[in-house]
């Protein structure tokens, strides 16, 4: 392989490193922007969005993406004048920093792609051009000084005059430094980039004699004067890479003998010599040295201060350090931050591709200790089952601990619709409060994708059919502002995601007259609510009088209710007319591996899902007296309940037990009962996915290998109730199906 | 000026040879000391393609050694390259160079 391969491998390597690091960073700042619009004097979070532009258009310039680089440099001046207090976050200015923000996304998606399209970049100059025009407009209003650190603004106020202004920079090298592969001649000819160097000085008497010398460790320290208009983060961008291996202090221009006195305090603590030649060196640069008369001591913050370059008098003290003056706003519950640099939160990027090897491993692993454990259970020998018994514990444990590790908290995809809420609902002119509770919560992985697009779906429902307009709703007696929230818990098994909304929930009356009218229901046929609210997931079922952009044109609720069950999930609703809507999605909290109950039916093995099992009963009285019917109907304890016999659905030999059993198990919000030779009990199983020759069977989830080594197939509840519900209506029945229950099937 | 004696630089005056340089230049010392000679010594550098920062610093601890001995360090016909990062570093007024034109310097108010 050529030396350009090995190149054009690393590069491409990079790229995709780069591409993901952009996409963090992104949602980092969009995340930044909308906290911006409701906290527009919160400084940290200012600061936030300010790094997030600020790390992109660095990382673009490293891998030479100019575009991106110019684009971004616009965006990230405006933020800087944000974050230095000299423009507040306006409306106006929120609005088209967001829009730059797609922008941004749309070039940094042309280098996914490779392609440039002409229209993108025409979008850049013009967007670029506004951002350029709100930083000229002094108009927007300045907020009183004292709401601004002083000392960022001090530093950067200088950035702002004409031929700019001559910075000091006190630079140590750390000991390591040029093992590490540091050099800070390279450094400084980097440096003179950003303007003329007035003046550097080597601190010579702090490199050791030749004999004392450890020749590979750096005895460097530097103190220059660097004439530039650039800023404070310019010039600290120039020693980004050394940031490690060095100490790095900046002063501004309008530095005065206070700040130059801390300094020398932080160089030459306790060495007199040392301070001395400090001291003699800088004054040679021409520094004032000379503190007034009235020392600053600990100054207290002058208002003053920002809008004048020092007399020496107003400058603070500490100058390096800059206090998070900015008052704090984020009240609430709200957990629309969580996650945010600034909790030390550390993560290791794994990939996915080991996560799951692991997974696999660790299922044979189940399967192989419970194999170990019904030796020993056969073996007898109570030593044996003990060490057996540890072992499965361990398993169990290890188990757990490698499903958490595909969980990722779903408050990650629930900010995704923040964006979204706030954009609809301003086209739609209504005034929403969007609520995020649970965002800790976790799911596995390979579903947090499939879930993203059914829960926008019932998002932007909630927002175009359930909440009124702010008009309609004072009508009502609500307030104008509606209610959508977003709610993640665990509950037994499953995790429940809620949509909910307090608008004009569902009318019943019309659900009702248009299943009739689509020859879903029975023409008065009785109905309970919840059997009419499953009827909105009939393929093509809408209400909708009109038809909008968002929805209505009736292809969602199917789709939805399709997505949610492929990840063997339920999904189902709750309305008040005039109060709300609730939209509850409940999930299987993980895919590979199930808690299932084990049953022998016609010899064969067969799993359910234990969380869909509601209970066991001996063989009923209506399935004894007709043997030969696959599926029917019988009474639990006065409900009617349809029943399917396993073994004659799958055509297995049935056995003449005795003593046959009925499960009982939900599908949705209906149950049924499955009729089984034998309960076997409760049995951990891995699933392992069914070959491509099977899967034509809706009936089956996947197949599974018990410790003794045989196969057994997990039974897919839902498809399973839809193959039997196709298979009795196919038949001739003796006994009439009540309509309830056969719409309970229907969904 | 009459002819000091000669202590000569490798080719690469950097971070890799650093600790050699340093270790034939201290044994070059000790035999000059032997010598009791208190004229200025001259390091020749003519043969210098390549300087770092652990070059310079080199330079730096030499100097010094014989400022110890009461002695000063000439530098003999540095290249470019010496001269610019001596330049960068503002040594350029510090090394008096023999044989060759002063260097521009950058600006040291010393």
């Amino acid at each position: 392989m050529s030396i350009q391969d090995d190149d054009a491998e690393i590069i491409a390597a990079a790229r995709a490193g780069f591409l993901d690091e952009a996409a963090d960073m992104l949602r980092q700042f969009e995340q930044a922007l909308l906290i911006m619009e409701t906290a527009p004097d919160d400084a940290e979070n200012l600061n936030a969005a300010f790094r997030a532009a600020h790390t992109i258009k660095g990382t673009s310039g490293l891998f030479g993406y100019d575009d991106v680089v110019a684009f971004t440099h616009e965006v990230e001046t405006l933020m800087e004048a944000l974050r230095a207090g000299e423009l507040a976050p306006s409306e106006p200015i929120c609005a088209l920093l967001l829009e730059g923000l797609d922008q941004m996304a749309a070039l940094i998606d042309e280098v996914r792609s490779g392609h440039a399209d002409p229209a993108v970049r025409a979008r850049s100059v013009a967007l670029g051009e506004q951002l350029r025009a709100l930083r000229e407009a002094p108009a927007a209003a300045v907020p009183p000084a004292a709401a601004v650190p002083p000392a960022v603004a001090a530093a950067t106020v200088p950035h702002r005059t004409g031929a700019g202004g001559c910075w000091h920079i006190s630079l140590r090298f750390g000991h390591d430094a040029l093992r590490n592969g540091l050099d800070p001649l390279a450094f400084f000819r980097y440096l003179a980039t950003l303007g003329p160097v007035l003046a550097c000085n080597t601190l010579v008497a702090e490199v050791p004699e030749l004999g004392a010398l450890d020749a590979e460790a750096c005895h460097l320290g530097f103190e220059l004067r660097l004439q530039t208009d650039q800023g404070r983060t310019e010039i600290e961008r120039v020693f980004e890479f050394a940031v490690d291996d060095c100490s790095l202090e900046i002063l501004a221009p309008d530095a005065g003998p206070a700040q130059f006195a801390a300094l020398l305090e932080q160089r030459c603590a306790r060495d007199d010599a040392a301070s001395a030649r400090l001291e003699a060196l800088w004054r040679g640069q021409g520094i004032n040295l000379d503190m007034p008369a009235v020392a600053a001591a600990p100054a207290p913050v002058q208002a003053a201060a920002s809008a004048t370059p020092a007399a020496p008098t107003s400058v603070p003290a500490p100058a390096p350090a800059s206090p998070q003056a900015g008052p704090n706003r984020r009240g609430g519950a709200r957990d629309r931050r969580a996650g945010r640099p600034g909790e030390e939160t550390r993560f290791i990027k794994v990939r996915a591709d080991k996560l799951d090897h692991l997974i696999d491993l660790i299922g044979e692993l189940v399967i192989a200790g419970s194999g170990a454990h019904l030796v020993a259970t056969q073996d007898g020998s109570p030593a044996f089952l003990e060490a057996a018994q540890r072992v499965g514990d361990l398993v169990q444990a290890t188990r757990d601990g490698a499903l958490a590790l595909r969980m990722v908290p779903v408050g990650e995809t629930f900010s995704r619709f923040q964006r979204v809420v706030r954009d609809v609902a301003k086209q739609l002119g209504k005034d929403i409060d969007f609520v995020m509770t649970g965002g800790d919560t976790e799911l596995d992985k390979a579903m947090v994708d499939v879930i993203a697009d059914p829960l926008m779906h019932l998002v932007r429902n909630s927002m175009d059919h359930g909440l009124e307009t702010p008009a309609e709703r004072l009508a009502a007696g609500k307030p104008a502002t509606g209610r959508l929230g977003l709610n993640a818990y665990h509950e037994g098994g499953s995790i429940v995601l809620e949509v909910s909304d307090d608008g004009r929930g569902l009318n019943r009356a019309r659900i009702v007259a248009k299943a009739v009218e689509r020859g879903l229901v029975a023409e008065g046929a009785v109905l309970s609510d919840p059997e009419v609210w499953q009827l909105i997931f009939a393929a093509g079922f809408s209400t909708a009088a009109v038809v909008t952009d968002l929805s209505g044109r009736g292809v969602g609720m199917d789709v939805v209710k399709r997505n949610i069950e492929s990840l063997r999930g339920q999904i189902s609703l709750a309305s008040t007319e005039g109060r709300g809507t609730t939209t509850l999605i409940r999930l299987p909290l993980t895919l590979a591996m199930i808690d299932g109950f084990l049953t022998l039916v016609g010899g064969a093995h067969y799993v359910l899902p234990l969380a869909v099992v509601a209970e066991c009963i001996d063989l009923p009285r209506e399935c004894r007296e007709h043997p030969a019917r696959t599926s029917g109907t019988f009474d639990l304890r006065g409900e009617v309940l349809p029943y399917v016999d396993l073994a004659r659905f799958y055509g297995a030999p049935v056995t003449q037990q005795r003593r046959r059993s009925l499960v009982v198990v939900r599908d949705g919000t209906a149950r049924i009962g499955l009729v089984v030779d034998r309960l076997l009990g409760e049995h951990q199983t891995v699933i392992k996915p069914l070959a491509g020759i099977f899967r034509e069977l809706k009936a089956l989830a996947g197949s599974t290998i018990l410790g003794s080594g045989d196969v057994a197939l997990v039974l897919d509840i839902q498809g399973l109730v839809a193959e039997a519900t196709k298979a009795s209506a196919s038949t001739a029945r003796p006994h009439p199906v009540p309509a309830a229950a056969h719409v309970g099937m229907n969904s | 000026m009459a002819a000091a004696p000669t202590l000569a630089a490798g080719a690469e005056l950097t971070i890799v040879n650093a600790a050699a340089q340093q270790a034939d230049w201290l044994a070059a010392l000790a035999g000059l000391d032997a010598a009791a000679d208190a004229g200025p010594l001259a390091l020749d550098l003519s043969a210098v393609t390549e300087i770092d920062s652990a070059g310079v610093q080199l330079l730096l601890a030499l100097r010094a050694s014989l400022a110890a001995r009461g002695r000063a360090l000439h530098l003999q016909a540095p290249g470019g390259m010496v001269r610019e990062a001596l330049g960068t570093l503002g040594l350029q007024s510090l090394f008096v160079s023999q044989g060759q034109p002063q260097a521009q310097p950058q600006e040291a108010t010393a």
